[in-house]
C-alpha cells in the first residue's frame, strides 16, 4: 500500500476547506474506499475523514426526515423514524453487507460506493474504462452476472451495489450537497449518471462538493411499502436483482406508487415507466405484469445476465402483488 | 488412477470376499462399541481455556528472535509466459531483504501429487513452482518480497512490474465440457460402472425423472489465514505450519529440499480451520525457499484474497441424475454422470458418485465422471469432498420423483433401502438408514408434513419439510506409526503425530 496522509474534518468547512484536491478522498466508514486503495484501484494522495460530521436523524419542521451524511447504516436502519415511517429503507439497508460492516458505512459512502465489478476491481489483469478511461472493457464477454441490463452503456456495464440507495430513490429522497458556495439540493435519481462514454464520471457530485445530508420527504406510498432482494446466497451477497416498492391504494385502484430497481443499472433504477402505466389503475397481478414488461422492455442483457430480464420482471410483479394483498 | 489400480483393487476385494468377515477390520462391528469407557462423555476441551484467553499460539503468532516477512505477487495473466520482470524499485525499497523470482529461485521439485497409494505424497498441484517463466492459472505466484516487516513487504511486491504474453485459456466450464477426460478409477473405486442397461430401464420405465444439477465453485476459507513461520538451523528446518497433514508434509518437504526426514520438523500444535483446504501448497515452499536464503526465521502469512487465489477449492459440478421407478416407486433404473473439474496438474476428483453407488437398490444402474481441464488452481478435497454435492444431486432427483408418483418422499426411500450393496452384493457390516428414517420422522413430527408446496406460512416465511440422507464412503487411510512408552512406574505413554482443526483431537485422545 502507498503512503497516504490523513486528515480529519471536524466541520462541514472543514471538510469543505480540506477536501477539494484532485488526489483528496473522503473517508466515511472505509468499507469500500479502503479495500479499493488496497487493491490499487484508488490511489489518493490524502483521506479527509468526514466520519465526524453529522449522525442526526432528524424530524424537521415539514415532515420530512433529515440523516446526516455520517450516519452508519446500522443506525439508519435501527432509528424509530424510519422503522415507523420508511420501513423499507430499513429493510433495504439491513438487506446490504453484514452487521459488522453496517456498523462502519455511512449514508454519503453508501452513495458514493463504487462497483463491485470484479474487472473495475482487478486493477493488475484487467481493462476497465471506468479505471482507465478509454482502454475498455473486460466485462464485456466476461463474467457478467452481476451486471446492468437497463440503461448500459458500450463503455460500461457495472452496476450500483447499493440496497439503500434503491429504497431511498423510491422514497424521493433529496441529497444536500456543500460547498464553499453553500449548500445545494439535489433529488437522487438525477444525482448517479448514467456511463455513456463516461464511465468514471459516476454522480453530479462537483469535485469541491461533499453530501452532508439526505433528505426523506412525507410519503403516501411508504406505510404499504417493502424491499426485496434477490441473491445468491441469503446474506452478504450483492443483489442480482433488487426491488424497493411502496403503493397507496383507494379501494382497489392505485392512488399513488413509487418503484425502484437495483443490482440492474449504473445508478439506482427508478421504475418511473411501470409507476406511471400503474398510476390510477387497478391493483392486480395482470397491471403489476403489464407495468414490468414495460419497465423492462428496452432491456439490453448481455451474455451471461439474459436472466436477469425475466427475474426483474417477475420480482417486481411479486413484490407489488404481494403490497396489494397486505391488509392496511 | 489407473486399470492396473483397478485390477489390483478388484482382486483384493474378490480375495477378501472369501476371507470369514469377523478375519477383517471392519467385518463386523468393533466390539469395544459397547465398552467405549470415557468416549461419548461430555468432557471440556483441555485447550478451551488457552483458546478463549488467547495463550493458543497458531503458525502466523509464533516470535521468532530477528523474523523476517515475506508476501507473494498473483500472476495478473490466466495463461502465458512472463516477458519482463522489473524487480528494481521493490529491491531498493526500504527494509527489503530479497525479491524472489524464477530468475533466482532454487531449483526445487514439485511434491509428488496426493495419491491414495503413497502417504507421503500429499501435493495438490505438480506445476513448478517459481522455476520458470510460464504462468498456467490466474493468481498463481510469480514473485515473491521479503523484508524486515509485512508492511515493507507488502509495499515492495506492490511496486514489482511485470510484463506477459497471454496465451489462449480455458476458464469457461461450459466450453471446457467439451474436452472431459474419463480416467479409468476414481479414488479407489473403478469411475464407469455400467450394471444392467439403465437408459433402457429409463425409456420404458412408467415413471421418471431426468434432471441436470449444477454446483457452484466453493473456495476453502478457513478463519485462520495459511501461513507458516519457518527457522533453519544449518540443515535442520523447523517448520510451524497451519496444516491438516503434518507427517506427510514434513516427508515430503524433507525430499523437496534434499533433506533426511528427521531433519524436518512441522508443528502444528493449532489449525484455524482446515476443511481439506490446509494441504501443501506453493506458499510453503516459497517460504521456505526464501528463509533459506535470506538466513533468517521468515513468516509468510496469505492474504485472504491470496488464498482464493493459490488454495484450490471444490470443482463445480453438472450432474445428471435419472431415475426410473415401476408403479410402486421402485427404481428400475439409477442413472447419475456428470463433469467436475480437475486440471492434468491436479489429483483431486471431485467424487460425486460415490454415495449413488450404495444408497438405493436398482434393477440397472449407469454411472459415470468425467474430468474437465480448465486453467485454474487445481481443485482439491473440500469438507465431504464429493459426496456433499453429490448427495445433493441425488437426493433431490429422489424428491422430484416422490412428487411425481405422489408418494411420502420417506416412504419412497424406505422402498428403495438395498439389503446388500445393490452392485457388487457384498453384505453390509451395519447398515440402519431404515431406523433412521423412523426416529427421524418421529423426532420432527413428519406427520405434520403437508406435501403441497407453500402452504404453511411463518410471518412473511412460507416453511415447510424436506427430508435427504447423506453417506459418506468409509475409507481405512494407511496407518499412522505411534509410540507406546511403558514406563517403570507403570505409567504408559503414547505417542502419535496428529492435527488440531477444532475438532478436539487432544480432548478425546485423552478420553
Amino acid at each position: 500500500m502507498t503512503p497516504v496522509s490523513y486528515l480529519r474534518a471536524d466541520s462541514v468547512a472543514d471538510a469543505v476547506r480540506l477536501g477539494g484536491g484532485e488526489s483528496h478522498r473522503l473517508l466515511g466508514g472505509g468499507t469500500n474506499l479502503v479495500d479499493l486503495m488496497r487493491k490499487g484501484v484508488e490511489r489518493p494522495a490524502t483521506l479527509v475523514d468526514v466520519s465526524g460530521l453529522s449522525t442526526q436523524i432528524e424530524d424537521a419542521a415539514d415532515g420530512s426526515v433529515v440523516i446526516g451524511a455520517a450516519t452508519r447504516n446500522s443506525a439508519v436502519a435501527a432509528h424509530p423514524l424510519v422503522r415507523t415511517r420508511y420501513p423499507m429503507l430499513a429493510r433495504a439497508t439491513l438487506a446490504g453487507a453484514s452487521a459488522q460492516i453496517r456498523n462502519m458505512a455511512t449514508v454519503g459512502g453508501n452513495l458514493l460506493q463504487r462497483t463491485r465489478c470484479l474487472y473495475f476491481a482487478d486493477a493488475a489483469g484487467s481493462r476497465c474504462n471506468k479505471r482507465d478511461p478509454g482502454i475498455g472493457c473486460d466485462a464485456q464477454g466476461g463474467f457478467t452476472r452481476y451486471h446492468a441490463i437497463l440503461g448500459a452503456s458500450a463503455a460500461c456495464i457495472a452496476t450500483h451495489p447499493s440496497d439503500m440507495a434503491v429504497a431511498l430513490v423510491a422514497l424521493d429522497a433529496r441529497i444536500h450537497l456543500a460547498s464553499a458556495a453553500g449548500v445545494r439540493v439535489v433529488p437522487l435519481i438525477d444525482f448517479h449518471r448514467l456511463p455513456g462514454d463516461r464511465p468514471d464520471v459516476e454522480t453530479v457530485l462537483a469535485p469541491d462538493e461533499l453530501i452532508v445530508a439526505v433528505e426523506l420527504p412525507p410519503s403516501d406510498v411508504a406505510a404499504r411499502s417493502s424491499y426485496r432482494k434477490v441473491r445468491d446466497r441469503a446474506s452478504y451477497a450483492f443483489a442480482l436483482v433488487s426491488v424497493a416498492a411502496g403503493l397507496a391504494l383507494d379501494g382497489d385502484r392505485i392512488a399513488d406508487v413509487r418503484i425502484a430497481l437495483g443490482g440492474i443499472a449504473a445508478k439506482p433504477w427508478r421504475a418511473l415507466r411501470a409507476e406511471a402505466a400503474l398510476r390510477g389503475g387497478p391493483a392486480t397481478a395482470a397491471a403489476f405484469a403489464r407495468a414490468a414488461e414495460a419497465e423492462l422492455a428496452d432491456a439490453t442483457p448481455v451474455p451471461g445476465n439474459e436472466f436477469k430480464v425475466p427475474l426483474a420482471k417477475r420480482t417486481l410483479a411479486a413484490v407489488l402483488t404481494e403490497l396489494s394483498e397486505v391488509q392496511a | 488412477m489407473s486399470r492396473v489400480q483397478n485390477v489390483i483393487v478388484g482382486s483384493v476385494r474378490t480375495a477378501l470376499g472369501w476371507v470369514p468377515a469377523q478375519w477383517l477390520p471392519g467385518g463386523t462391528p468393533d466390539p469395544l462399541i459397547g465398552r467405549r469407557g470415557e468416549v461419548g462423555r461430555q468432557a471440556s476441551r483441555l485447550d478451551g481455556e488457552i483458546k478463549v484467553q488467547g495463550r493458543a499460539r497458531f503458525s502466523a503468532e509464533v516470535a521468532l528472535e530477528k523474523l523476517c516477512y515475506a508476501t507473494l505477487v498473483h500472476g495478473a495473466i490466466t495463461r502465458g509466459r512472463i516477458t519482463n520482470l522489473d524487480t528494481d524499485a521493490a529491491e531498493a525499497a526500504p527494509g527489503v531483504l530479497l525479491v524472489l523470482t524464477h530468475r533466482n529461485m532454487p531449483r526445487v521439485a514439485s511434491p509428488s501429487l496426493i495419491s491414495m497409494t503413497d502417504p507421503t505424497a500429499t501435493g495438490n498441484s505438480s506445476l513448478p513452482i517459481l522455476q520458470d517463466d510460464q504462468v498456467h492459472y490466474n493468481g498463481q505466484v510469480v514473485a515473491a518480497v521479503v523484508a524486515e516487516t509485512q508492511e515493507q513487504a507488502d509495499h515492495a511486491a506492490s511496486l514489482i512490474a511485470i510484463d506477459y504474453v497471454a496465451e489462449a485459456a480455458e476458464t469457461r466450464f461450459e466450453n471446457a465440457k467439451a474436452g472431459a477426460r474419463v480416467i479409468p478409477s476414481l479414488l479407489i473405486e473403478r469411475d464407469h460402472l455400467s450394471f444392467g442397461r439403465a437408459e433402457r430401464e429409463l425409456a420404458r420405465a412408467p415413471h421418471q425423472v431426468d434432471n441436470l444439477y449444477r454446483t457452484q465453485w466453493q473456495n476453502h476459507n478457513a478463519i485462520e489465514l495459511h501461513a507458516l513461520t519457518v527457522a533453519w538451523a544449518g540443515d535442520e528446518l523447523t517448520v510451524h505450519d497451519t496444516t491438516q497433514m503434518i507427517a506427510a508434509e514434513a516427508a515430503t518437504l524433507a525430499k523437496l529440499f534434499g533433506l533426511k526426514r528427521e531433519q524436518v520438523r512441522v508443528l502444528s500444535p493449532f489449525v484455524g480451520g482446515g476443511f481439506g483446504g490446509k494441504g501443501l501448497w506453493d506458499h510453503q515452499v516459497v517460504a521456505i525457499a526464501a528463509a533459506r536464503m535470506v538466513g533468517r526465521p521468515l513468516r509468510l502469512q496469505l492474504s485472504r484474497e491470496g488464498v482464493y487465489r493459490i488454495i484450490g477449492g471444490r470443482s463445480p459440478t453438472e450432474q445428471r441424475v435419472a431415475i426410473g421407478a415401476d408403479k410402486d416407486g421402485r427404481f428400475t433404473a439409477l442413472l447419475h454422470d456428470g463433469w467436475s473439474v480437475m486440471p492434468p496438474y491436479g489429483a483431486c476428483p471431485e467424487a460425486y458418485t460415490l454415495g449413488t453407488r450404495a444408497a438405493y437398490r436398482a434393477r440397472s444402474f449407469e454411472i459415470l465422471q468425467r474430468h474437465v481441464d480448465m486453467a485454474v488452481v487445481p481443485n482439491t478435497f473440500m469438507r465431504a469432498p464429493g459426496e456433499a454435492i453429490g448427495t445433493f444431486a441425488l437426493e433431490s432427483a429422489v424428491d422430484e420423483l416422490a412428487h411425481a408418483l405422489a408418494l411420502d418422499p420417506i416412504e419412497l426411500r424406505l422402498r428403495n433401502l438395498p439389503d446388500k450393496h445393490p452392485i457388487t452384493g457384498a453384505p453390509f457390516s451395519q447398515h440402519a438408514p431404515a431406523k433412521s428414517w423412523a426416529d427421524g420422522a418421529a423426532r420432527f413430527g413428519w406427520e405434520r408434513r403437508s406435501a403441497a408446496p407453500g402452504t404453511r406460512r411463518d410471518g412473511e416465511w412460507r416453511i415447510g419439510m424436506g427430508c435427504g440422507s447423506g453417506s459418506f464412503p468409509y475409507i481405512r487411510m494407511p496407518g499412522a506409526a505411534v509410540r507406546l512408552t511403558v514406563r517403570r512406574n507403570g505409567t504408559v505413554a503414547l505417542a502419535c503425530s496428529g492435527q488440531e482443526m477444532g475438532m478436539g483431537t487432544a480432548t478425546v485422545l485423552a478420553q
